[in-house]
């Protein structure tokens, strides 16, 4: 749908009708998605935000105005609540290394190296990986040291090697693909 | 429910409320109000209240105190056209916005900085107990920020914190131009410590409290 098709839908729900809003709702829910996968890979978390999102779309109507385009102003929106949640995230240290390897990437009790293929390509994901990135991510999860002690270990700070891992997981998951 | 099934359910009841929409809130003429207000408000305060000057004639005739007030209402001008423009979503604040205000201001020391009278005998004791510059100033900027806050909340912005800063910055140089049309003060301790730096502390209060209160 363009911008116009998006625009005329909302100015329409605007003046009350359910259908046109209905309609721009389901349209904008696809790039609410899309803008917040960037962003965030956890795939019940990603919709929780597009859930925000489409309810700060339905809080912020009445400051639209129609001599403006539209999409600047969606997305607007839609940064605005996924900065919104990743600054809650930081701040309540909910999303740890663990839960969001757990939630993210292999599952760890699988044998994956025993297809050939799979090591090999598990082996170019970690070879993508830099020096650091590496290390910390042999010891979070081969060795087993929590992120604490790989801090210790690497003399970084805590956020540093949870920034890193995370860093280093989103790189093997773009291989893997 | 899966989650996906969730967001349709939000969509269906989202859709049932398309006729409940808050009205529209005319924040440029609120603002342009709201300016007119504080200009009344202060001038009311001069008049009746604190009094002008009594050199005001002789310092007018002076270029670099006319550039000073000018460059504070072209400073005032650039933070109400701001706080208007952000007062929706919008994209980000740009740093050359910020710097813009910020150069304002920075040229507005620099001129009182040029001008002001220097000081022989420095006591910060004495300049921090002469509080009347700093009760004047709280008492020209308090009534803009806060109605400024109260109209921005009828907004929905995506920049809670610049626009925070925005408005206390907008308040302050108002207060600013109060105290400077009533205080006589022109040594440059006096001017820097009780006319200058509370635009500066102010102002950036502003940005905290604007990311508590804007929030949305």
């Amino acid at each position: 749908m363009t911008n116009n098709n998006l625009k005329e839908l909302f100015i329409l729900a605007n003046k009350g009708d359910e259908k046109s809003y209905h309609k721009l709702l389901v349209a904008i829910t696809p790039l609410a998605r899309s803008f917040v996968a960037h962003k965030i890979s956890n795939t019940n978390q990603r919709e929780d935000v597009v859930q925000e999102i489409l309810i700060s779309v339905h809080r912020a109507r009445h400051t639209f105005e129609e001599t403006r385009p539209f999409k600047p102003w969606l997305y607007a929106i839609f940064k605005y609540r996924t900065l919104d949640y990743l600054r809650t995230v930081y701040r309540n240290k909910e999303d740890t290394v663990e839960d969001f390897i757990e939630n993210n990437v292999l599952d760890t009790n699988n044998n994956v190296t025993k297809d050939i293929e799979t090591n090999e390509l598990l082996n170019k994901a970690l070879s993508n990986l830099n020096e650091t990135q590496r290390r910390i991510l042999i010891l979070l999860k081969l060795q087993g040291f929590s992120a604490a002690e790989v801090a210790l270990k690497m003399d970084m700070n805590v956020s540093a090697v949870k920034v890193s891992a995370h860093r280093a997981i989103q790189k093997i998951r773009k291989t893997c693909k | 429910m899966t989650n996906k099934a969730k967001t349709e359910a939000i969509i269906e009841k989202l859709s049932a409320k398309a006729h409940d929409i808050t009205p529209a809130f005319p924040i440029k003429r609120a603002f342009l109000g709201l300016m007119l207000f504080s200009i009344l408000y202060i001038g009311f305060m001069l008049h009746f209240a604190f009094g002008i000057r009594i050199d005001v004639f002789e310092k007018l005739e002076l270029t670099p105190f006319i550039v000073e007030l000018a460059t504070t209402v072209l400073l005032i001008a650039t933070t109400l056209a701001l706080a208007t423009y952000y007062a929706s979503p919008r994209e980000n604040f740009k740093k050359y916005q910020i710097l813009l205000t910020a150069a304002l201001f920075t040229f507005v020391c620099a001129l009182v900085c040029n001008t002001a009278t220097p000081t022989l005998n420095f006591n910060l004791v004495e300049i921090l107990h002469n509080t009347h510059c700093f009760a004047l100033f709280i008492l020209f900027a308090s009534p803009t920020t806060v109605l400024g806050f109260l109209i921005l909340k009828k907004g929905a912005t995506t920049n809670p914190e610049w626009l925070g800063f925005t408005i206390l910055l907008l308040s302050a140089s108002m207060a600013y131009l109060g105290v400077r049309i009533t205080c006589a003060g022109e040594t440059i301790d006096h001017q820097a410590i009780t006319h200058l730096m509370p635009v500066i502390l102010y102002t950036i209060m502003g940005y905290f409290i604007g990311k508590k209160i804007l929030s949305w």
